[in-house]
């Protein structure tokens, strides 16, 4: 008797037992459920140990980040100088610089701010917007928009300075526009200002002159991103029921806000979905069990799904709700073998309780695989240093491996509970059976298996070539989340159309010595550093420190273009960042651009769009340009005595006759391979302190050359340092190393830099998770059936499905994203299962003595049934998100994950029985079994 | 205003630079006890509060100072004399101290006249000793005096080791020692194509734009193609010209100059022996061109720019664009400066502005081949006409008030440039404007240059180059390249 078929019988004794367990667990996870939490946190789409995400968290609250909304304010006829449409520029600055959200706004649902375009769309609107408000909170109170109230740019905002001399030579930078120009000469003096204005023309007003930008930045911390986009379309409706104007609003925290207002959709599409799949499997299969184990097994799998979800305290971000659907999805999967192997048993033997306990113990070894191998593909996608991706892997590992208990034991369970079926024959579709009969009998001669392999051979081949096309990071200009029509994509197609900048990318040029970055060579380094950033062609601007100087220089030579040039000796930037300095009357206009520290300046380049191509080539375009382009100074260390620990103090107390010790230091570089290599150093304290530090004696040149090779040969990544002490007891590792006078140029913020951050990562990722999933796949199926054959079957299975999901995606031009990326990984997991359970089916087969080409024809028969009634229900099931969802990612991947088990069903019914059928005896491991269990 | 920005240099120096260590002249009581005694009545002073401040000053007794100064007179009497005035009159506040100001621009221009090494030495020294005190309000002036007047007059003697001198002196220390030059960033990064562009020179079908970053652009072909001159130099050219035969000359930031003698091809690379922007250059013919630029620089370069000589000037003015007229050079410049430059050699002759009741700040000016009718333009719409090859000019009426930075034309056509993409045509000679309508954004336009009265040239920012080959009838541009 086999393990599994005593643990089954086990089972069925301790049946009250595993149920009570079970209920309390379910209870657990149901209280759980109610810290369950629907949002997105900006951070946790972000890979926090990036050297850019650092870069963009240490400099955010100077220079601001990447949560900026973006307003164009478009004349519906003739430019901007006419005082209705100024007026309206005034008045969105001033909605999207106020911080307070009113309450009666909070209470309209988020969905009230879709406009519907077509009658099915106005039919799921209605529906979306009756079930937004059955679940609306009574009195939501006012909400806060989190506006960082300095990085507010506009035309009329007080951020918008306009420089003037006056006739004494003072220089002053009042308001571009301090009062509302009304007549047409003030009008057209504003014109003549704002063409003088680089920092305005064709930055806050378009070079055609019809459009007006308003740009707002907000606090993470204090962001609600739906309280912020009813505030924006709002303010867009507002504005345009009441100005001559068109206004289109886009960035990052919009993106959110739409995602937020379409996520009342799922619910419609899980209603949906739970309908049609009770109809098929009715249809299918004809049993009342067979409808209620699967939902049951659902439901109680989605309860501890949620409720772990809550417990653990994961925010569930609404694009990657489909995955925990997914799982969900699986959960009915595995039921409706059991329930379809039941059926069968149940015909064989006549014995509810005997059919339940041979169906248990016949499934228990491929479930519980097809389970776990699962779980390993959806841990790798754990191993991303993406919190959201991350805790997405850990939850629906946890998902998965709860299907264990609540389908395969739950459904046992309820079978044993339930009174037996009146009909002993199962049902069988009539049109299904003929087309597995007709699979079987090609699969069980010999021309027909090869030709199976052979068709399934060119189709990897193709969707080998076809999945180098996917691409990482979005593909398209547009966010691909959202259908191109959708107001959203509008908005940012007009907004790039006319002024080249929705997205920017920030550098920092940064010293450890104050002012060191003022220098004429760090200016230069900058200018050049721009102007090598915008000949990007998707670049469309630029702004540093150094522009306002020129401007300054230029407006004090009487506005003569020729004197907008860097200046050349130190006393003379000194002289123009005194004139700039003291000419701004208000305080916090120049922290955009400067540290008050003196130690670093900020580089500002705007990008049309954040597309994955173009994002590469201006990141590809930064290190290349960082890496030849440096201003080196010497190394420095900088040496802080830490606080010494109780035995320490001891220690020292006890030695204080001998010499202070002296503390040895070691350097190690490493380069960006982590490659080490040890530098030779000067021991030795330098008292002269540069900032309350000790700085230890710089290193000499030779030494610094050692660095700047390793730099420029390896791009190094960083560097260590371990100070020794006392003969080695001690030991304290040291990172804070600097070019003491050197300029670095710190990469990199803005939306771009935190984007690419994200690609780099996803990529990584995505070839680590693959890598890992095959070859833990590959090894649990080894050591369960103890068999290279079957490990090799179904890891060839598994790459099948792999190549499939890249090419569907490919094909479809879905880019590998951090939205993507778990279900992609889900993906795969899927194409193992079906492989599992009909391989088992074969092995099972021919230990009760059938041939092989009789084995692997009964299967197809017997099980291949079961996988066909899952997957077209599951097919069937998620075909609804295709028209009803508003997002576009959404609809794409229902149709991707629609092709991936179409392919692995096909896979599984056809290529793995044919596969067996060829196999040579000696290679036919389990499958070659005659003896009978 | 020029006065201001200087205040402010003061200012910033004083805010941002650590007070240095030379202490004011310790040894002052002395050094008046001694003027007494060699020119008694120059200067009584007063003591209040432990400051040494003016008392009276024999104007008459230094004006004859000056006059033995020129003469070529330097000895230690003198020497003490200069440095007790200006450490005295330094103490003063107000009017009082504008007059010291005065007293030392008057004292350089005695010794640049005596073009003795003996007293430019002299001087330099004196000099040196203001710049060094920090507290002396004339610092920066010494300073300015000693690397503009007192380093063109050892240029035009020829004077090296006073030239080193003196540079040594005034040259802004690097804070940061250390920081190696940084090599020229053409060659590396394709910066030329978007440079934003200051002049364009056309002669024939050759045509050459220059701007930021070292960028020329030299077209072969009248504007068909464009290729960048591998210059070696990043610093930005403000001028370009053409010169007798293959001769190119470019000019720009901090005295960079690039010489070419076949037209383009290739340019030797050379600075000016001032670190001041050259924005104009004429070219004379046989490697010898005159330059001018800010503070009034007026240099004249021979041999390609192997030597120069300084032409030094009374006043600090910022000198633009210069152009032929006739055979001579005329240039603009701040203030309403309109100068001729006689091709003999010599110093340049000034015209005057009828009827202004300001000085124009000028930009640009151009002359019909014969030199007598010439137009030129500057700040706020100024637009100036002279029949008089340059003697007098009088305003034309135009209805538009940006400044204009660029005049050029051929023949009877005359097309004026400006802020805001502002293009202008006039068929007469520049007695009437009509706009010529343009698609192009509103960049600023700095250069206009006709090679005949049909093909002509516009440049601007990002590189912009705007072609006409219809006579002003119509604009398009021939450069920079299409982005996508």
């Amino acid at each position: 008797m086999s393990g599994a078929l005593r643990f089954s019988i086990l089972f069925a004794r301790y049946r009250h037992v595993f149920a009570l367990l079970i209920a309390v667990v379910t209870v657990f996870f149901a209280w759980q459920m109610r810290h369950l939490q629907v949002f997105t946190q900006f951070l946790d789409l972000l890979p926090r140990e990036h050297p850019y995400i650092r870069t963009y968290e240490a400099y955010r609250d100077v220079y601001g980040n990447a949560n900026t909304v973006v307003l164009e304010v478009l004349a519906l006829e003739g430019d901007i100088y006419q005082p209705k449409v100024i007026a309206a520029i005034d008045e969105a600055t001033s909605l999207l610089d106020s911080s307070v959200v009113a309450a009666d706004l909070m209470a309209e649902p988020v969905r009230s701010f879709v406009e519907p375009q077509s009658a099915l769309q106005r039919v799921v609107h209605e529906l979306a917007l009756a079930a937004e408000h059955l679940l609306a909170s009574e009195n939501p109170g006012a909400a806060e928009t989190g506006v960082d109230h300095n990085l507010v740019s506009s035309l009329t905002h007080r951020t918008a300075r306009d420089q003037q001399i006056d006739a004494d030579g003072t220089l002053r930078s009042p308001p571009l526009v301090a009062q509302l120009p009304e007549t047409p000469a003030e009008l057209s003096e504003l014109r003549e200002r704002v063409r003088r204005n680089p920092s305005v023309f064709g930055v806050l007003v378009s070079v055609d002159e019809r459009a007006a930008l308003v740009r707002a930045s907000f606090t993470e911390s204090r962001l609600d991103y739906a309280a912020l986009f009813r505030h924006v379309q709002q303010a867009r409706r507002s504005l345009e029921a009441r100005f001559p104007v068109r206004v289109f609003a886009s960035g990052q925290p919009l993106l959110f806000g739409w995602i937020f207002a379409f996520a009342s959709e799922i619910l419609l599409v899980f209603t949906l979905t739970l309908l049609v799949s009770v109809a098929l499997l009715w249809a299918y299969l004809r049993r009342f069990y067979a409808i209620l184990l699967p939902l049951s097994g659902a439901a109680v799998n989605v309860v501890w799904g949620l409720g772990f979800a809550g417990w653990l305290g994961f925010s569930l971000d609404p694009l990657v709700l489909v995955v925990p659907m997914l799982i969900t999805a699986r959960a009915i999967s595995h039921s409706v073998q059991f329930v379809e192997r039941f059926a069968e048993e149940y015909e064989r033997l006549g014995d509810k309780e005997q059919a339940c306990i041979q169906s248990m113990a016949e499934l228990l070894l491929p479930g519980t695989l097809a389970i776990l191998t699962d779980c390993v593909g959806l841990l790798t996608i754990a191993l991303a240093t993406i919190p959201l991706i991350h805790n997405l892997g850990l939850l629906s590992a946890f998902w998965a491996a709860s299907i264990v208990v609540t389908e395969m034991l739950l459904n046992r369970l309820l079978l044993l509970y339930l009174p037996a079926p009146r009909q002993r024959e199962r049902h069988v579709p009539r049109a299904l059976d003929g087309a597995l009969k007709g699979a079987a009998s090609l699969i069980a001669s010999r021309r027909g298996a090869g030709s199976v392999v052979v068709v399934f051979a060119l189709i990897a081949c193709g969707a080998a070539i076809a999945a180098r096309g996917v691409e990482i990071g979005d593909s398209r200009s547009t966010t691909p989340i959202l259908y191109a029509d959708s107001p959203f994509n509008r908005a940012a197609a007009e907004i790039e159309q006319r002024f080249g900048v929705i997205d920017d990318l920030l550098i920092v040029a940064h010293s450890r010595q104050p002012g060191r970055v003022y220098q004429p060579d760090a200016l230069e380094l900058i200018e050049e550093l721009q102007a090598v950033m915008v000949a990007d062609p998707n670049a469309g601007g630029s702004i540093s420190f150094l522009d306002l100087l020129k401007q300054t220089s230029q407006t004090f030579h009487n506005g003569d273009p020729r004197w907008a040039t860097r200046m050349q000796t130190a006393l003379e930037v000194a002289a123009y960042t005194f004139l700039l300095e003291t000419s701004v009357p208000a305080p916090g206009i120049l922290d955009p651009y400067r540290a008050v520290d003196q130690r670093s300046l900020a580089v500002r380049v705007f990008y049309g769009n954040h597309r994955a191509d173009s994002v590469r080539a201006a990141l590809a375009r930064l290190e290349e340009f960082a890496a030849s382009e440096r201003l080196d100074g010497s190394l420095a260390v900088r040496l802080e005595m830490p606080e010494p620990g109780a035995l320490r103090r001891w220690l020292a107390g006890l030695l204080r006759l001998l010499p202070p010790p002296v503390p040895r230091l070691a350097v190690t570089a490493y380069d960006s391979k982590g490659q080490a290599r040890s530098l030779p150093v000067e021991t030795g304290l330098d008292e002269s302190s540069a900032d309350g530090m000790r700085v230890l004696s710089r290193w000499s040149s030779a030494e610094h050359d050692v660095v700047a090779e390793l730099r420029q040969a390896s791009r190094l990544s960083r560097v260590e340092l371990w100070i020794r002490e006392f003969g080695g007891d001690f030991e304290h590792q040291w990172s804070d190393v600097w070019l003491a006078d050197g300029v670095e140029l710190r990469r990199a913020g803005g939306s771009i830099g935190v984007v690419g951050a994200a690609h780099t990562e996803i990529g990584a990722s995505h070839r680590a998770g693959l890598a890992v999933a095959v070859a833990a796949t590959f090894a649990i199926v080894w050591l369960s059936y103890r068999s290279l054959t079957v490990a090799c079957l179904l890891g060839l299975s598994l790459g099948v499905a792999a190549l499939a999901a890249l090419a569907g995606q490919a094909l479809l031009g879905i880019a590998l994203d951090t939205n993507t990326l778990p279900i992609q990984a889900i993906g795969i997991g899927i194409g193992i299962d079906y492989a599992v359970y009909i391989s088992d089916r074969i092995i099972r087969e021919r230990r009760r003595g059938l041939a092989r080409p009789a084995a692997a024809a009964r299967a197809v028969r017997t099980t291949g049934l079961a996988i066909t009634f899952t997957a077209s229900t599951l097919v069937v099931g998620i075909v609804f998100w295709i028209p009803i969802s508003s997002l576009r990612f959404s609809a794409e991947m229902s149709l991707l994950l629609m092709i991936l088990m179409t392919v692995n069903a096909l896979g599984a019914v056809l290529l793995v029985p044919s596969l067996v059928r060829l196999l040579p005896d000696r290679l036919a491991g389990p499958f070659g079994a005659r003896q009978v269990d | 205003m020029l006065d201001r920005f200087i205040c402010g240099f003061a200012l910033a120096w004083l805010a941002l630079t650590p007070v240095a260590a030379a202490s004011p002249e310790p040894d002052l009581p002395a050094r008046i006890e001694r003027l007494a005694r060699d020119y008694p009545s120059l200067l009584e002073t007063r003591e209040t509060g432990g400051v040494i401040g003016v008392r009276s000053f024999d104007e008459d007794l230094f004006g004859e100072l000056l006059d033995r100064i020129r003469a070529g007179a330097w000895n230690s009497g003198i020497d003490n004399a200069c440095r007790v005035v200006f450490a005295v009159f330094s103490e003063e506040q107000g009017i009082v101290a504008a007059e010291g100001r005065q007293l030392l621009h008057e004292v350089v221009a005695a010794a640049i006249a005596s073009e003795q090494i003996a007293v430019l030495e002299g001087l330099t020294h004196v000099l040196v000793a203001i710049m060094d005190d920090a507290i002396s309000q004339y610092s920066v002036l010494a300073q300015e005096l000693l690397s503009e007047k007192l380093r063109c007059a050892a240029i035009s003697l020829g004077n090296r080791s006073l030239l080193e001198a003196i540079q040594t002196r005034v040259d802004p220390e690097r804070e940061f020692s250390g920081a190696a030059p940084r090599p020229p960033v053409q060659g590396r990064w394709p910066l030329h194509r978007h440079a934003n562009l200051y002049d364009i020179a056309a002669r024939g079908d050759q045509v050459a734009a220059v701007g930021a970053f070292g960028t020329v652009l030299v077209s072969n072909d009248a504007g068909g193609s464009w290729s960048p001159a591998r210059t070696g130099s990043d610093a930005t050219l403000f001028a370009v010209t053409h010169g007798p035969g293959e001769e190119l000359w470019a000019v720009g930031q901090a005295g960079s100059i690039l010489h070419s003698t076949n037209a383009g091809a290739s340019f030797a690379a050379s600075v000016s022996p001032f670190d001041r922007h050259l924005f104009g250059v004429f070219a004379m013919g046989s490697g010898s061109a005159l330059m001018v630029g800010d503070y009034g620089l007026q240099l004249r370069a021979k041999d390609g720019g192997r030597s120069w000589s300084c032409i030094p000037r009374g006043e600090d003015v910022i000198l633009g664009r210069l152009v032929r007229a006739g055979d001579d050079a005329f240039g603009v410049g701040e203030f309403g400066t309109l100068e001729r430059w006689p091709a003999e050699g010599g110093a340049p002759t000034p015209g005057r502005v009828l009827a202004e009741p300001r000085d124009p700040y000028l930009f640009d000016v151009w002359f019909e081949p014969a030199g007598r009718v010439g137009l030129a333009v500057g700040l706020a719409g100024t637009l100036l006409r002279t029949v008089d090859a340059g003697q007098s000019w009088r305003r034309v009426e135009l209805a538009f008030d940006g400044n204009l930075y660029a005049v050029g034309g051929a023949g009877q056509l005359v097309v004026i440039a400006g802020e805001g993409g502002f293009l202008a045509v006039s068929r007469d000679q520049g007695t009437h404007f009509e706009r010529v309508a343009s698609e192009m954004p509103a960049l600023p336009l700095m250069a206009v240059a006709f090679s005949d009265p049909v093909r002509g040239y516009v440049v601007g920012a990002g590189g912009l180059i705007l072609k006409t080959d219809d006579g002003a009838r119509s604009f398009h541009a021939v450069h920079p390249p299409a982005r996508r």
